[in-house]
């Protein structure tokens, strides 16, 4: 089981830093290609600004949920830190809780983002992308976010005593 | 009832009055029952255009006002509004919209959330650039044109014998001024709102292509209302619109007035200099009738033409 | 109060409420939002998700993530410490030398990229260098967020061109207005700078003799990196390529630098580069998506014409009066707003005033941007400023804790921008 378990994350892990540095990395070549292709070769190369907006949206909501698992979207712990221990558990309890609310619920609702553009038919201006890939992408990250919230609350990567990440 | 209306152009655009004149229209022929709120500047999308039309559809925005490219997204026939100098001037484009042609596109827009209460003009495309005045086709060849990113207009000025380039607008003034790109396509008021006259001295008045702007409301929205709302709503849209109309015929030559005196010049290309823009664009046009559907294209043609009898 | 009921404002104490009890910010705005969608039925539960695509979907952001892989890349190939040694050679024993190298090249790199988060992104790389030449890691941190605020008041600037197209200004006006501020930013901001260097003993550098040949040598060694921003100004003003776009040339150009010159990074080691700043980049984005939702709410609540119908009962007509209220609530919405949200939501209810007055609307606009430019700065939601405390890896609290004489520093531009015409308006009556 344990082994499964390890086997999963390390997959996920991959999985993870794959998609965000395919579309990360897809920026720097789309943006600077449509530098080189105006200014060389007098021509405009149209679809790399719109897919280049797409894979921000993407690669950027999927390093969002990556830093979910290391604990880097911080609080402001100046109140807490004058907790006692035990009063500091609970804070931390509450803490993960508003946070799986929170993007459990951008997750939800993404569902139905997804559903509606796949119902309409909604395409993009310039490469003609399906709006309903793009919403089921923010729906992956949201649900990806879900799980590696889970995983840094049980390795405690949201413990006030703990001084910074990494 | 509170009524949110979304839109993504400016406060000072004609689009805007024709939404404070719904908002006049409805709250004053409901007696206040039913209040609008004007939300301009696309404040209500986060200024984007695509997550526009999407929230209408879900029905988190009650009503959007839209141009037909942008409509083309959720229905490629909406595209036979822009094709290449189709519409001799603004009446026989609105006279189409008000006609069969008109009522067929609105009808596909309602299975997909959306409905389509009345059409206004959001004018001709004309043709703004730093080197010129661009008189003949020939004067184009080579410049940087920044179009949206839409392909009908991306093929039709690689045609003309330009560079199209498809960029963010939020960087068209800096890149205009820094010479990135040496002009653009736009309707005359868009020029002006969006100021590009200030680094952007001649505007050519080619009369490119054409867009009509629907007020939409969303399915959502529109289920909420009684009968009698319906028609209150949408009898408001439609007079609203009329409006709007009135007002983008009269701003363009004013605001043609306001950019001239600050320097810009005005060149308008006699009718052989525009045939040949139209020579070169024609094969386009041939392709994007096949793509669109020859036989809608067709319509609009021949009602063009019955028109100008 | 009427005020006191209005959802947004509820909202607001939740959201602090949440941020005492260490909810992640972008959590706490977030529920805040969400709190007013279900509390008060205020809108479909749909349109947060809409509000985030919205607000991410935006090509001036795209230079962020490329930014924070230049950075990246400036340290990790050794031209960081290069630079640093050459500045230090040039400046000497200046108490507070890289620390006032990084406000001057805040100001070099704004008056190319009309965004600050990118300029942030783009300097984090001296938090280090500073570090080891003893500066608290908070300053250091605070040093580089506030040399960011540069960005979007001098020209080039974004924000002048939408504050243009709402005002109906002229934009090389509002250009030209934002230079004379930017200046003064530079001039308060390293002054204190100065100033706190020689109270806490933050030493120039010592280190090596400073000779013509020393200065030469090190000019040779760090060639290359110098070459980095001359190739980004030069081809944004020559018209090769916009400013987002350079930031893509700057990432492409270091690395083939790499390649050919130094040979520090291999390929095996660039997914690390971009995975790291694509999360830092994730940080970001959601906090500026959750502002943009509690902006949504801000909105459709009235907040704001609340707020300006309050300012004109209260002030009695008075010019100055109103200005200082305006300023006010700018350096309020700004600390929950990202400045372009900020500035459509408030500049349509501030114009009325501002022509009533007959305060120039161009002025108004280098005194709006001076304060929302801050608004990066100000906690809880300084985007600049949360940017560089993940990138100099220090906890936000403490970074916002060394910000605010930085803060106060600006606010004193403000009211001097506001209040001493000639600063902003002298260069743009020159226009005519
Ligand atoms: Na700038
Ligand atoms: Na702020």
């Amino acid at each position: 089981m344990k082994y499964v378990a390890a086997k999963a994350t390390s997959w996920l892990d991959r999985l993870e830093k794959f998609t965000v540095v395919t579309f990360c990395g897809s920026i720097v070549i789309l943006i600077f290609m449509g530098v080189l292709s105006r200014y060389f070769f007098h021509y405009s190369i149209a679809w790399s600004e719109e897919l280049a907006r797409f894979l921000f949206l993407l690669g950027a909501l999927f390093g969002a949920a990556s830093a979910c698992k290391t604990g880097q979207h911080g609080g402001i712990p100046l109140l807490v830190d004058k907790f006692p221990p035990a009063l500091q558990r609970v804070t931390e309890v509450f803490v993960g809780i508003c946070m799986l609310v929170f993007i459990g619920y951008l997750a939800w609702q993404s569902y139905g983002t997804t559903m509606r553009a796949l119902a309409s038919g909604q395409t993009s201006m310039t490469t003609g992308i399906s709006i309903w890939v793009i919403n089921l992408g923010m729906f992956l990250a949201f649900c990806l976010a879900f799980v590696r919230t889970v995983q840094g609350l049980i390795i405690g990567a949201y413990r006030i005593d703990k001084p910074i990440v990494e | 009832d509170t009524i949110r209306l979304s839109t993504t152009v400016s406060d000072s655009s004609n689009w805007v009055k024709a939404a404070n004149k719904f908002k006049e229209l409805v709250e004053a022929r409901s007696e206040g029952e039913h209040k609008v709120e004007v939300y301009a500047n696309g404040t209500l999308v986060s200024g984007n255009d695509r997550v526009e039309l999407e929230m209408a559809q879900a029905g988190a925005v009650d009503i959007i006002m839209k141009s037909t490219p942008w409509l083309s997204q959720l229905n490629p026939d909406f595209i036979v509004v822009s094709m290449p100098w189709i519409f001799p001037d603004t009446d026989a484009a609105m006279a189409v919209m008000d006609g069969p042609v008109g009522d067929k596109l609105s009808a596909k827009l309602e299975s997909q959330g959306i409905r389509a209460l009345a059409w206004g003009s959001g004018s001709f495309f004309q043709l703004y650039t730093n080197p010129g005045p661009i008189e003949t086709v020939d004067d184009i060849a080579g410049v940087k044109i920044r179009t949206p990113g839409l392909e009908l207009y991306l093929n039709s000025w690689s045609s003309i014998g330009s560079v199209p380039v498809a960029m963010s607008f939020a960087e068209v003034f800096s890149a205009l001024q820094a010479g990135a790109i040496d002009g653009g396509i736009s309707p005359i008021p868009l020029i002006y709102s969006s100021r590009f006259y200030e680094v952007s001295k001649n505007i050519s008045m080619v009369n490119f292509s054409f867009e009509a702007i629907g007020m939409l409301a969303s399915n959502v929205f529109w289920a909420r209302l009684s009968d009698d709302d319906k028609a209150l709503v949408a009898q408001a849209a439609k007079d609203a619109m009329i409006h709007q109309r009135e007002v983008a015929a009269s701003e363009e030559t004013e605001l043609a007035r306001v950019m001239e005196a600050s320097g810009v010049s005005i060149h308008t290309p006699s009718e052989e200099a525009l045939a040949g823009f139209k020579a070169k664009v024609a094969p386009v046009y041939a392709e994007f009738k096949e793509k669109v559907g020859a036989e809608l294209v067709s319509e609009v043609e021949a009602q063009v033409k019955a028109l100008s009898h | 109060m009427e005020l006191l009921t209005n959802p947004a404002v509820i909202g607001l104490m939740v959201f602090f409420g949440f941020l005492a009890l260490n909810v992640p910010v972008f959590v706490a705005i977030g529920l805040a939002g969400l709190m007013a969608f279900v509390v008060f039925e205020i809108a479909p539960l749909s349109v947060i998700p809409y509000v985030f695509s919205g607000s991410l979907d935006s090509f001036p952001l795209l230079a962020t993530p490329l930014f924070i892989i230049a950075g990246n890349f400036i340290t990790r190939t050794g031209i960081a410490t290069k630079l640093v040694r050459l500045a230090e050679l040039v400046l000497g024993p200046v108490p507070g030398g890289l620390a006032l190298t990084v406000l001057v090249t805040g100001a070099v790199l704004g008056s190319m990229s009309g965004s600050n988060i990118a300029t942030v992104a783009a300097l984090s790389f001296l938090v280090q260098p500073m570090v080891e030449r003893g500066y608290d890691r908070g300053f250091a941190v605070a040093v580089v967020a506030a040399g960011c605020t540069f960005g979007v008041v001098i020209p080039p600037s974004i924000g002048f061109i939408i504050y243009g197209v709402i005002t109906e200004s002229s934009i090389p006006k509002l250009f030209a207005a934002g230079i004379g501020p930017g200046l003064t930013m530079l001039l308060i901001l390293g002054g204190y700078v100065l100033y706190v260097s020689k109270k806490r003993g933050y030493k120039g550098a010592d280190l090596e003799n400073r000779s013509w040949s020393t200065f030469f040598e090190a000019f040779k060694d760090a060639f290359w990196g110098l070459m980095a921003p001359v190739i980004i100004l030069g081809g944004i003003y020559s018209g090769v390529f916009t400013a987002t776009e350079a930031a893509a040339v700057a990432v492409v150009y270091l690395f083939v630098i790499d390649r050919l010159v130094y040979k520090q990074i291999s390929f095996a080691q660039l997914p690390d580069v971009i995975f790291e700043s694509g999360r830092t980049i994730g940080v970001i984005v959601l906090i500026i998506a959750t502002s943009a939702v509690y902006g949504w709410v801000m909105q459709t609540q009235g907040l704001a014409t609340m707020l300006n119908s309050f300012i004109l009962d209260t002030s009695g007509g008075n010019a100055i009066v109103i200005l200082l209220f305006f300023n006010l609530v700018l350096l309020v919405a700004g600390a929950f707003l990202e400045p372009i949200a900020a500035m459509y939501l408030l500049v349509p209810l501030f114009k009325p005033t501002l022509e009533a007055i007959g305060f120039d609307l161009v002025h108004f606009g280098a005194v709006l941007t001076v304060n929302l430019s801050m608004a990066h700065l100000t906690p809880p939601v300084g985007v600049g400023l949360f940017l560089a405390s993940q990138l100099g890896k220090v906890p936000f609290a403490t970074a916002a804790r060394y910000a605010i004489p930085f803060v106060l520093c600006e606010v004193v531009v403000i009211l001097l921008v506001t209040y001493v015409k000639p600063i902003a308006m002298f260069l743009p009556s020159l226009l005519g």
